[in-house]
């Protein structure tokens, strides 16, 4: 399928050399899982500036610290899921120190599919936007995600970028599209407003898809920095009365949760679409899993259109 | 607020202490015809003064004489020391134990006086790091823009006790000392890099120091940069995990720039940390870490200063010191068993006058 761009990761691996190739400050951090991350890529190619910590996330996160105060940029990198399990180093030094630490989280929401709900991690953005001074990415495909990877290495600050495993269509043809803390309006519309991060922007072009066959016309907006969260959102949903958001983490405090902060004065009808929170499970595919939890088009297109119509309530 | 005291009130405060029976409108004339200093200047910092708790005098129509306030007399006790102390400077080995005691005694006090002024605070275990920390300011000076050398305060709840060695080293004013833990104040509960940069790293909450210090190891030597990274671990820390993740990372990174100092005083929180969870053996953990291992007489400044000495020229691999100390540093009014404890008024002035001698 044409559609299907390079996996996220092997994005993520490439482009981490390229950007090593530029800056020498740049050092990649790795707790044992650089194969699956696809950072051995950088391990190759620069072996002085790649540090396998071992599986020690905790360690790994004061490692990093100590590289950014010493002006280093450490790129620490790791499964979304064991990542969190150094979220309080990542509080305590990084964010409260606004140390200059670049944390790339792969293997997120639910695409590691297989390995089922000890590493499928719906709680990272929640937990990670909430730390003052952190920035919060999720790159939508391949292309953004080498477009924001380049763009905050650059950014001073901690930065927390979350990316799926492999599946990836395309949503971007251009890196330029893509710019650090401004929401993409991808597709223009004038009943409902979809709000998406991470793979569910090319769910919710597909959904936009379906709703057109019954005369629904959604706009859809790729939200792929979360934090900072930009007020130009607002304006954007102020086009249509109707707003969704969809995401591949649980409804509770995510991306859906930071646009309803946003959206909550001007009296906007919001759903939030996402894991409705619970954990996940096993699957032998991706998609699969998705549909499972109604999170493939059809599904969304039938979840927005009752919605728009405004004739149920889910439970 | 600003913490510090500029020349002018520091001036007013010794003057006050000269000049009895005073109204404050005299006293301000007085001085200002002396100093040459503008009246206006001087009632202007009069003010600041007495705001701060420092001065006290009476009102129009209720006429009393100017005299420093409790806290006043204590500050101005400690902006005298600090006039007077002759920089202590690069001390060489043969120097005797009796020039540190005279230090110690000094950091001491000021530890002492923190915790008395807040009210509150982790007096033993302060006390019980004071050694340690004065020895690794003397040697390694660190942390200020010119040191190649960086010190992790990786039990964060002794920051008394960095304060107060910060204080005698200038980093810190001794006026500073009156405010910990107030609204405003460089000197938060724990170190805390957002009010004071010279901490470095902010710390507080236990077992995250060490990989910190392995990451400015790591950059130093990526850097091909000399210095030394000295992290002050408790020994109850030693119990969070990440110590051992971080112990490992040391040695697998072959860190010749990285010591650990374990003040070694037998107490955690709830109790004796043997009862808690036995720690020992502990010297034979870190050399199974692949660590060189030191174990030291912590109550002797002299002691901990050579050690320093003597492994930054010669260390080859990550080195830990163990530092035999005693919780309440020796002062026995002090219950070595509490982890938490404010001196009463008496018990205070008793121990500050032991001290200062």
């Amino acid at each position: 399928m044409d559609s299907v761009s390079v996996s996220l990761r092997e994005a993520f691996g490439e482009k981490l050399v390229k950007i090593g190739e530029k800056n020498d400050k740049v050092i990649v951090l790795d707790a044992d899982v650089g194969a699956s991350t696809r950072s051995s890529y950088f391990r190759e190619r620069f072996p002085k500036r790649f540090l396998n910590v071992g599986i020690s996330e905790q360690d790994m996160m004061g490692i990093a610290a100590g590289l950014a105060i010493e002006g280093f940029i450490p790129v620490a990198t790791g499964f979304a899921m064991f990542l969190l399990r150094a979220w309080e180093q990542i509080r305590n030094t990084i964010s409260r120190d606004n140390l200059n630490v670049k944390i790339v989280a792969t293997h997120a929401g639910l695409s590691d599919y297989a390995d089922g709900s000890s590493h499928q991690c719906l709680e990272d953005i929640a937990l990670m936007r909430i730390l003052p001074n952190m920035n919060v990415l999720v790159p939508s495909d391949s292309v953004s995600v080498r477009s924001l990877l380049e763009q905050i290495i650059v950014l001073k600050g901690p930065c927390y970028m979350r990316i799926g495993r492999d599946y990836s269509p395309k949503v971007y043809t251009a890196e330029e599209d893509v710019i650090f803390g401004k929401p993409n309006i991808l597709e223009e519309g004038d009943d409902v407003t979809i709000v998406a991060c991470g793979i569910m922007v090319h769910f919710a072009l597909e959904t936009r898809r379906i709703l057109l066959e019954d005369n629904i016309r959604a706009q859809v907006v790729d939200l792929h920095t979360i934090k900072p969260l930009n007020k130009d959102l607002l304006r954007y949903c102020e086009r249509t009365d109707k707003v969704v958001t969809f995401e591949e983490h649980n409804v509770l405090g995510g991306m859906g949760s930071a646009v309803c902060e946003l959206l909550s004065e001007k009296g906007f009808k919001i759903k939030r679409f996402g894991i409705m929170d619970i954990f996940g499970e096993s699957s032998r595919d991706y998609i699969g899993l998705l549909q499972k939890f109604e999170l493939d088009e059809n599904s969304l297109a039938k979840r927005v259109k009752s919605f728009v119509e405004g004739d149920s309530i889910e439970s | 607020m600003e913490k510090a005291l500029n020349r002018n009130q520091k001036l007013i405060l010794s003057s006050v202490s000269r000049n009895l029976n005073y109204t404050a409108s005299a006293f301000l004339r007085k001085l200002s015809k002396e100093s040459g200093i503008p009246l206006s200047t001087l009632k202007l910092n009069l003010k600041i003064l007495k705001e701060e708790g420092l001065v006290e005098y009476g009102r129009v129509g209720e006429p009393r004489p100017i005299k420093l306030t409790e806290v006043g007399k204590i500050v101005l006790e400690l902006l005298d020391y600090r006039e007077n102390v002759n920089d202590i400077g690069d001390c060489e080995k043969s120097v005797l134990e009796e020039d540190y005691r005279e230090l110690l005694s000094k950091i001491r006090s000021k530890i002492v006086f923190e915790i008395y002024q807040a009210k509150m605070g982790h007096l033993p275990s302060s006390l019980s790091s004071a050694n340690i920390i004065a020895a690794i300011f003397q040697v390694f000076k660190p942390n200020v823009t010119e040191s190649k050398n960086s010190f992790i305060l990786s039990k964060g709840h002794a920051a008394p006790a960095l304060y107060a060695v910060m204080a005698q080293h200038g980093i810190l004013d001794d006026y500073e000392l009156a405010f910990l833990c107030s609204p405003g104040s460089r000197l938060q509960g724990h170190p805390d890099k957002r009010f004071l940069q010279e901490v470095i790293v902010s710390t507080g909450s236990l077992g995250q120091g060490l990989s910190v210090g392995v990451g400015i190891a790591i950059g130093k030597k990526l850097k091909n940069v000399e210095g030394k990274v000295v992290v002050l671990l408790g020994d109850g820390e030693l119990e969070e995990g990440q110590i051992w993740e971080a112990a490992m990372s040391a040695s697998a990174n072959n860190l010749d720039n990285l010591i650990a100092i374990i003040d070694r005083n037998f107490y955690q929180m709830n109790g004796a940390t043997e009862e808690v969870k036995m720690l020992e053996p502990l010297s034979s953990k870190w050399k199974s870490f692949g660590w060189d291992v030191i174990e030291v007489d912590g109550r002797k400044i002299d002691e901990l200063v050579y050690i320093l000495r003597e492994i930054e020229k010669h260390q080859k691999k990550p080195t830990a010191i163990i530092a035999f100390t005693e919780r309440n540093g020796g002062i026995e009014h002090i219950d070595r068993k509490a982890f938490y404890y404010i001196p009463t008024y008496v018990e205070y002035v008793r121990i500050w006058r032991e001290q200062i001698g």
